[in-house]
């Protein structure tokens, strides 16, 4: 779930730096339009007109030196249009020095060549605004044409991933069953992966029958021979007293029987739990008694912190105490390695208004450096362990919507197991 | 003996003083001024080449008779960009100052008055100007051109016998605005075709090369002219004819000496014109005809070679015209400087400058355009 979370929020942070890329982008491109549009105007410096105005002077000149054949009005219309001047005046000089200029108009007087006593003429061109060429037709083609190329981009990628990482990726998943064969037209280091992936799957069915056969069978196969053994005696029995022992021993090991195919039962399938409010404490204590009552028990000092004689709330009684039987039987058998200070402190408190906490801490090996993995299936620090204890112990508490969380105990030196359970009834 | 041998060396003396004054030519220093335009192929690199080198033909083909009459050819080749008409001025005034005795003035109209006007005081021949302007300067300034006025009754007269089967030919005409010759041959054309009875729908007038002709468009359309004047530059006259040809192809096109040749010009083999018809008059033949008039034109047909390589413009038979003409002037005058020769240039110059080809009728058609008759 977390690792899905995680995915998405990459997919998201990409599409947002994307996004953001083409925001720079565009801006970028947005202000190379402006300028590029703006240079290419007919952007005039007034040196630039200056040197128009002395063209338009001499070919007006010209015109009307040869008066009165000349045409200098059409010279003058012609020159405006081809120099894209705003206006072009010729006249008098003191008609020309009354024209009122204009303030959004850059000009340039020039005296007439040949004719510099008489005439002047008076040019103008727009001033170009620099800032009308950042408009928002620049700026719709800037996003759209970034737009275009990174959303391509982003799409041409996804296509690429899909093609060449996940399709190879799903295939392999289906080929490393071993069921399907990878193609050829895979590359070569694909297809060295589904090898790799496909031995280590048939390594992997032989560590799960290997475990199923230390940990379930071994356990099956003790019980059933006590119980062959009980069987082969009582047949044999010679008095009642010594058939009552018999049949005892069956009664007590059947239960343990059943409990080992229930567990393994529970493994595989959904754990349905059916609450009432039950004392807590008591439900404890059955576990505690059953363990207590265990060979592993010995010389080992069982501490309860507890902060009220009654702690009442709704869950299913048979299946919390097999989680405590679970958890005390664990550390029962992890403290019996230890010569010396063999505890277990069985401890309440509450996490919050709407959680109990019950922790079980020992002073045994501990944990691995993975507390968490300890809850993977068939995954066990015991030699005989089946590996599904912990993990039906996991299942049951979350059916009751509560947690059970594996952390070093720091009071004890070994595990620490802490089952949440909600106050409330959830389920 | 030694009074023999005294006198002989004096006699020698003499001889060797005489023949050394006999050896002594007055340069005849000539400014030939013309406007270049790079995108023009009237104005072009290439046409420069050509005029040089019937300005070279002919220094070559007088260089002996001039230095029998003791002058010698100086000539100066002055270019200048057509599109600053006041360098003419300068220019003249340049050479003017320099003492050419000559400026072979600017073909085009606009141009050599400015020159005129840049050099008053010294003789010029345009070889082509052509507006009424120029006939009225003093007999110091002339041209070799066909006048307008005769040039624009030819194409009246060819006009009315072209289309001789309409009653009455409407026309509309188009004239740049900015073009002294165009606006007086359009003029003398009016006059011209008011006596042939022809009817002027309207006028309009135009700037630039390729100018806004929308309303040219809805009046070629509504009023469908027999006749299109169009008597600018070739390059504008290119583009009308194209624009109006392809809006109502039964026009028949006329223009002036501004059309160009089968050589120079926008009108001949563009391809937009190909289904367009007029005709068009010049002051010159074509070259095989137009050398025939005259001496240095009759010594360049001998020789096959020379013939051959000689430029099919108007311009390089203008250009041997006018140093024939100056050619004559000197060895029958003798002047002895500048003031000597403008004033029989003054006197003269009629004589010798004038335009001895008539009035050249040429024809559009098929997209090229083709010498047809010459008029006198």
């Amino acid at each position: 779930m977390s690792k899905a979370k995680n995915l998405q929020q990459f997919v998201i942070s990409s599409w947002l730096m994307s996004g953001l890329m083409a925001i720079v982008a565009s801006l970028l491109l947005f202000s190379i339009l402006g300028y590029y549009s703006y240079s290419n105007e007919s952007k005039i410096s007034q040196n630039e007109l200056n040197s128009k105005a002395q063209t338009v002077a001499r070919r007006i000149s010209g015109e009307l030196l040869i008066a009165p054949r000349g045409s200098p009005d059409a010279v003058a219309l012609q020159l405006q249009n081809e120099m894209k001047l705003a206006a072009v005046r010729y006249g008098s000089i003191e008609d020309i020095k009354d024209i009122k200029r204009e303030k959004n108009l850059l000009y340039s007087e020039v005296k007439m060549p040949f004719l510099e006593k008489k005439y002047s003429v008076l040019v103008s061109a727009p001033i170009v605004n620099l800032w009308g060429h950042f408009n928002i037709a620049n700026l719709f083609i800037s996003v759209c044409l970034i737009g275009f190329i990174i959303g391509s981009g982003l799409f041409f990628q996804t296509r690429y991933f899909r093609k060449h990482l996940i399709q190879p990726i799903e295939s392999l998943v289906d080929t490393s069953t071993g069921d399907r064969g990878i193609g050829d037209q895979w590359p070569q280091e694909i297809q060295e992966i589904s090898r790799k992936l496909n031995s280590s799957f048939q390594q992997r069915e032989q560590v799960v029958y290997n475990q199923i056969a230390r940990g379930v069978i071994h356990d099956v196969k003790t019980i059933l021979q006590s119980l062959q053994v009980a069987t082969d005696l009582a047949s044999e029995a010679q008095s009642e007293a010594r058939l009552k022992n018999l049949l005892k021993v069956s009664k007590e090991k059947l239960p343990s029987l059943l409990s080992i195919i229930d567990t393994t039962l529970d493994g595989s399938r959904e754990i349905t739990v059916q609450q009432t409010k039950a004392n807590l404490i008591d439900t404890i204590q059955k576990s505690i008694n059953t363990c207590q009552s265990l060979p592993v028990a010995r010389n080992t000092t069982v501490t309860i912190e507890k902060f009220d004689d009654s702690l009442m709330l709704p869950h299913d009684p048979m299946q919390i105490e097999r989680v405590f039987t679970n958890l005390l039987k664990n550390a029962f058998e992890s403290v019996e390695s230890k010569n010396q200070s063999r505890k277990i402190k069985v401890s309440f408190n509450l996490v919050d208004k709407n959680f109990i906490g019950v922790t079980i801490e020992d002073s045994g090996i501990g944990l691995p450096k993975q507390p968490d993995s300890i809850f993977r299936l068939l995954k066990s620090t015991k030699t005989h362990g089946s590996g599904l204890g912990l993990l039906v112990s996991k299942k049951i508490v979350e059916a009751h919507k509560g947690k059970l969380v594996a952390t070093h105990s720091y009071d004890l030196g070994g595990a620490k197991f802490e089952v949440k359970l909600p106050l409330e009834t959830t389920v | 003996m030694e009074k023999n041998r005294t006198i002989v060396t004096f006699i020698l003396t003499c001889l060797c003083s005489f023949e050394a004054a006999a050896q002594i030519v007055t340069p005849i220093k000539i400014t030939f001024m013309e406007a270049l335009a790079p995108k023009d192929t009237t104005s072009s690199e290439r046409f420069q080449k050509e005029y040089e080198y019937a300005i070279q033909t002919a220094k070559d083909l007088t260089k002996t008779k001039l230095e029998k009459c003791g002058y010698v050819i100086s000539d100066e080749k002055s270019f200048y960009d057509a599109s600053d008409t006041l360098q003419a001025l300068e220019k003249a005034k340049t050479a003017q100052n320099n003492g050419a005795w000559l400026i072979v003035g600017p073909r085009r109209s606009n141009h050599y008055l400015l020159a005129v006007k840049g050099a008053d005081a010294t003789p010029t021949v345009s070889i082509m100007a052509s507006a009424k302007a120029v006939y009225d300067l003093n007999p110091l300034h002339l041209t070799l051109a066909q006048s307008n006025q005769n040039m624009a009754s030819t194409l009246a007269r060819e006009t009315k016998l072209k289309l001789k089967s309409k009653k009455v030919i409407t026309y509309v005409s188009i004239v740049s605005e900015d073009c002294v010759t165009c606006l007086d041959f359009a003029k003398s054309f009016y006059r011209a075709a008011d006596k042939l009875r022809f009817k002027k729908i309207e006028e309009i007038k135009i700037t630039g090369e390729q100018p806004d002709i929308s309303n040219v468009e809805i009046l070629v359309k509504k009023m469908k002219p027999d006749v299109v004047l169009i008597p600018n530059y070739s390059k504008v006259s290119s583009y009308l004819i194209g624009k109006i040809n392809s809006w109502n192809p039964n026009t028949f096109f006329v223009g002036g000496d501004g059309w160009g040749d089968n050589k120079y010009g926008f009108v001949h083999h563009s391809p937009q014109l190909e289904g367009a018809s007029g005709i068009t008059v010049k002051g010159f033949p074509p070259t095989d005809k137009g050398l025939a008039y005259f001496l240095l034109g009759n010594e360049i047909l001998k020789n096959p070679s020379v013939a051959a390589a000689f430029p099919a413009s108007g311009s390089a038979q203008a250009l041997l015209k006018v140093i024939e003409g100056t050619v004559d002037i000197v060895c029958k005058n003798k002047p002895k400087d500048k003031a000597e020769f403008a004033k029989i240039f003054q006197q003269q110059g009629r004589k010798h400058f004038v335009n001895p080809w008539g009035v050249s009728v040429f024809k559009l058609s098929n997209g090229e355009v083709v010498f047809d008759k010459t008029v006198r």
